[in-house]
């Protein structure tokens, strides 16, 4: 005991501080950094600090899923296109903002809306009775469970959701056979008879 | 007697030792918890270094057998010092940042790179009683090597852009394509195990497979197809020979670490050989039993799980190896057509293969 | 309650296994056979359209599924078969425009698809439905609204709306997480009883106005307009008529469901918010609209302020539901009708003579009589005047806002606004009828003709004998009257 605290919450506030810290970094450093690429890597460091505060909530699964989805597949994609648009333009593609009072004032009003919401509601105790989360150890199954019982359209939907964003995405990004490529792809690579 | 007792032997050794000096019980308990972190931090970064020491000298005596030569004689006994002048030679060499690179990116990217191959080994159970720090695998730990694996070619790629090379470039985005694309076979083979296991848990996927030698998963006919999807995949993670046209020599002079010299170039090196026996490790985890004997559990000959699972890992290394050394490179679409067209489909093929055993009831 | 019945989920089965069938279908089909493919879907949609027909029951209440995450209700089902009918038509307007695109069969689907978030959306009752269900709406929205890749305005259009409509997504989903921290719970009927049993928290009322944002975005509700008319200039004509009813028909259901679901404590202060930003939007759709040249422009601030005329039911609904509801359930029928109507006649239009500027109908009386004279008969009624749907639809919107007590100044504005509108539809009539002759319309494709027809039909019908409708749509408002 410390302070009238157990010592393991401390290790906890450390953890938290830190991992929060390293969020709130990785998201001042990705709208601040004026090349793309620096960002991209900024907002890599933002989803691991969320990844982090996930672990520190006994969320592992969230924690690793954050990690997969977000760091390890939606961050490649966004580096990816960076780095073909480079190769393809050859410049370097700069985040530029015109309106840099007005994002100013308007997130800074977001913000003071939003932490005057929190610090002036009176949060009544809540029994999350419907969602039987077990925070200790194994909650993997648990989550399984409610994805197929509870929860089981809205994951069906999921599967259609994605379905259908692909379908789109090939429809916008296909190259039809015959169909004059881009400008930046080499033009005698494609002179189908 | 394995890894995790005495580990408890010496937490308690070390509380004893405290309570001593007049240390409350509860704060020494948590001070060692945060040293026994320490420690497997440190264990982790010092397993990659041993693997690549071990491994420069096998595959160049692998590749020397492969190819009828002899590898190195002349360090030492048959050449076993080999590894050891090939670090001090790398120490010594000048560090060159190349005048346009990103000197930031140039530098974190090597980093990087290591950091999320040594941050992997976090959930290896080594033996009984679970992974370097205790179990910390959550539940989660197959899921939690997927993610940070996918997370690997993040170093490539900041290597890759901040040398402001047109080859490093090229090879960074081959990379990412490529590793991207292979996660997806790796990950349903993945699932397979999964399934048959019913945990995302390592450790809880070789208790799963406790027994001799059959019960092991790889004995089992519908995990014939994960395990080659897995190896193959496993081995395009990681960029080596026939998939390694991240770094082909041949068109993109070395890929993304074109621009590397000295201890950065020597920090992708031990990387890559960290990715190797991490790949090995998970693959024995997996289909070969982890730190199970083969003769039963438990194990009749009293040695250590970690043997155990290391001399499994070995055993991958060199099938890897030897697959380096015979099958010349594949080209960038074969590549890409490979994962695509064949190992993705055969992936879903080998999931549905895996629900309807488990339908079945013979799982 | 889990799944009880899926006899009740037959629509969106059916729908699904359209949608698929299509795609796969076009996999298939030889090229010169591919234009089975829009009749198939019109043929799979009458019977979505019938299957949810079938479920109506004016005695029966809500019946809830999957786990309480779906609802079953009357108010869903008349929903359902509106958007089986949005699709109908659409489908029959992008053929003639869909002739020589690419990706021909992913058109259908994609369509198709819209369409299932839209079903699914009428009888969503938990935030992660209403969320997914909306993010499949908007995602297919977006490619819909450049599917003519080769048009850079097109290309802008999907752009733009795909920027906004993303930032709106992630306000909305922000709120409903702060919703979902506050109630402990996705599910509507849950956090409606949790929320009203304490007392209005800030947090609770910042909740509601993100969402409320969120939606404002999807149904072009001002402040929140912007992309409103670039998008529907720039996208494909059948893809805007589409999206000027379709998604907003069903982000009005989203508002109306949740609103009186989830905040009945916060009943007064949302009532205002909206009442304001319905004045607004009339007030924005109309005065800019005045000044377009462009058809497809002109039709989007009209369609900006026919959201404010809705939003006035919805107001309304607020303290009176039995007479809000069935106003806005009624006039979204009869905007349907004349809207895509309008489009109709601008695709033959702009299809004979190139254009899709106002000026493109000039002098069309002498060329094509009947295609003027209903044309002025859908301006007519998109400016609420008798004997025409819009002019019933727009009477019973005014009077739930008189009946409702508050808020009858509502109904003074939007008289006012009617009035304003009267100018730029009306220019178009005067350029039809006093207009430089020109050749008249020599390509009528079928398509096209049903849905004038349909259009036609439906507008006069609606305005002449509107009590049928009506007494569905009561029927279809009941649920929320208890409230």
């Amino acid at each position: 005991m410390l302070f009238g605290l157990p010592y393991t919450n401390y290790v906890e506030y450390l953890a938290f501080l830190s991992v929060a810290g390293l969020t709130l970094l990785g998201g001042l450093g990705t709208i601040v950094a004026r090349r793309v690429f620096p960002a991209c890597l900024w907002l890599l460091v933002c989803l691991g600090g969320v990844a982090g505060l996930y672990a520190l909530l006994a969320g592992h699964l969230l924690m690793a899923v954050q990690i997969l989805v977000y760091a390890g597949a939606i961050t490649v994609l966004i580096i990816f296109a960076v780095m073909l648009l480079q190769r393809h333009t050859g410049r370097i593609i700069m985040a530029e903002n015109q309106h840099l009072i007005g994002g100013v004032l308007a997130a800074g009003f977001m913000a003071t809306l939003i932490l005057v919401g929190i610090f002036t509601t009176r949060y009544q105790p809540l029994a999350f009775g419907d969602t039987p989360a077990t925070f200790a150890g194994d909650n993997v199954k648990l989550i399984g469970h409610l994805l197929l019982t509870k929860y089981l359209l809205p994951f069906e939907v999921v599967s259609v959701v994605l379905l259908a964003s692909m379908i789109g995405a090939l429809v916008l990004a296909r190259q039809e056979p015959g169909e004059n490529p881009g400008a930046a792809e080499a033009p005698e690579a494609e002179s189908q008879p | 007697m394995s890894i995790h007792t005495i580990g408890v032997i010496i937490k308690d050794w070390l509380i004893g030792l405290l309570a001593g000096w007049g240390v409350p019980v509860e704060l020494s308990r948590l001070l060692i918890e945060v040293l026994t972190w320490a420690v497997g931090a440190a264990l982790c970064i010092i397993a990659i270094m041993l693997a690549a020491l071990v491994f420069i000298y096998l595959e160049r005596k692998v590749s020397g057998y492969i190819q009828s030569r002899l590898g190195p004689t002349r360090c030492g006994p048959v050449g076993i010092l080999q590894s050891f002048v090939d670090v001090i030679k790398l120490l010594l060499k000048e560090d060159i940042v190349p005048a346009e690179a990103d000197r930031v990116l140039h530098t974190i990217g090597p980093i990087l790179f290591l950091a999320v191959s040594a941050l992997a080994y976090v959930v290896v159970p080594w033996d009984e009683g679970g992974t370097v720090a205790g179990k910390v695998d959550a539940g989660v730990g197959v899921l939690f090597m997927a993610a940070v694996g996918s997370m690997g070619l993040i170093g490539i790629v900041v290597g890759g852009w901040g040398s402001n090379n047109k080859w490093s470039l090229l090879g960074a985005i081959r990379g990412a394509a490529q590793m991207v694309s292979y996660e997806i076979p790796m990950l349903l083979a993945l699932m397979c195990v999964v399934l048959q296991a019913e945990t995302l848990s390592l450790a809880g996927i070789v208790e799963d497979q406790k027994g001799s030698i059959i019960a092991w998963n790889f004995l089992r006919p519908w995990m014939w197809l994960p395990v080659v999807l897995f190896l193959i995949s496993g081995v395009a993670e990681i960029n080596r020979t026939p998939f390694d046209i991240p770094e082909a020599e041949s068109e993109l002079v070395s890929g993304f670490h074109t621009e590397y010299t000295g201890m950065k170039f020597a920090l992708f090196f031990l990387a890559e050989y960290g990715n190797l026996l991490l790949v090995a490790l998970i693959f024995s985890v997996l289909f070969l039993g982890g730190w199970l004997s083969p003769f039963g559990y438990p194990d009749p000959l009293r040695l250590p799980g970690i043997i155990w699972l290391l001399a499994k890992s070995l055993l991958i290394v060199l099938i890897v190896m030897w697959v380096r050394w015979t099958l010349p490179r594949l080209r960038v679409d074969q590549l890409m057509g490979l994962a695509w067209k064949l190992m993705i489909p055969a992936g879903f093929v080998a999931l549905g293969v895996m629900c309807a055993v488990i339908m079945l009831g013979w799982a | 309650m889990p799944v009880t019945n899926l006899q009740l989920f037959l629509p969106e089965l059916l729908l699904t296994g359209l949608a698929l069938a299509v795609l796969l279908l076009d996999l298939w089909l030889p090229r010169a056979r591919r234009s089975v493919l829009p009749v198939l879907s019109v043929i799979g949609l009458l019977l979505v359209g019938l299957a949810a027909a079938s479920l109506w029951d004016p005695q029966r209440g809500p019946v809830y599924d999957f786990w309480n995450s779906y609802v079953t209700d009357n108010f869903a089902i008349f929903l359902k078969v509106f958007f089986a009918a949005v699709g109908g038509l659409v489908v029959l307007l992008s053929t003639d425009f869909l002739r020589d695109v690419r990706a021909y069969g992913e058109y259908w689907s994609l369509l198709l698809f819209v369409l299932l978030g839209m079903v699914l959306l009428a009888g969503a009752n938990d935030l992660i439905t209403i969320y997914l269900a909306f993010e499949l709406v908007s995602l297919v929205s977006y490619v819909l609204a450049g599917y003519r890749r080769e048009d850079p305005k097109s290309n802008e259009a999907a752009l733009k709306y795909f920027l906004y409509g993303a930032s709106a997504s992630g306000v909305m989903i922000y709120g409903m997480s702060l919703l979902y921290g506050l109630g402990g719970s996705t599910n509507l009927q849950v956090l409606g009883e949790r929320l009203a049993s304490g007392e209005v928290t800030p947090l609770g009322a910042l909740a509601l106005m993100l969402v409320l944002t969120g939606l404002g975005y999807k149904v072009a509700m001002a402040p929140f307009q912007a992309w409103c008319p670039d998008v529907y200039e720039g996208a494909p004509t059948p893809v805007t008529a589409f999206l000027s009813v379709g998604p907003k028909a069903a982000g009005f259901a989203v508002l109306i469901r949740f609103a009186l679901s989830v905040f009945p404590s916060l009943l007064p202060q949302w009532q205002v918010v909206v009442a304001i930003l319905a004045t607004l939007t009339m007030f924005v759709g109309n005065l800019l609209a005045i000044r377009q040249q462009n058809l497809k422009r002109l039709l989007a601030y009209s369609s900006i302020a026919h959201a404010g005329y809705l939003l006035i039911g919805v107001v309304a609904a607020g303290s009176q539901a039995g007479w809000g509801l069935p106003a806005v359930l009624f006039y979204l029928v009869a905007y349907l009708l004349m809207n895509l109507g309008a489009f109709a006649l601008l695709l033959l239009v702009a299809r004979t003579r190139g254009t899709e500027e106002i000026s493109g109908f000039s002098g069309l009386a002498q060329g094509a009589p009947f295609a003027a004279a209903t044309m002025l008969i859908l301006l007519l009624s998109l400016t609420g005047i008798p004997p025409t749907g819009g002019f019933v639809g727009k009477f019973y919107l005014f009077a739930a806002a008189i009946e409702s007590g508050t808020w009858w100044w509502l109904a003074l504005v939007g008289i006012i606004n009617s009035a304003i509108s009267l100018y730029y539809y009306m220019n178009i009539a005067r350029l039809m009828y006093f207009g430089q002759p020109a050749p008249e319309l020599v390509k009528r494709p079928a398509g096209l003709s049903v849905v004038v027809w349909v259009a036609l039909i439906g507008t006069l019908g609606l305005g002449l004998v509107p009590e049928p409708l009506m007494a569905l749509a009561r029927q279809a408002g009941m649920l929320f009257v208890g409230r």
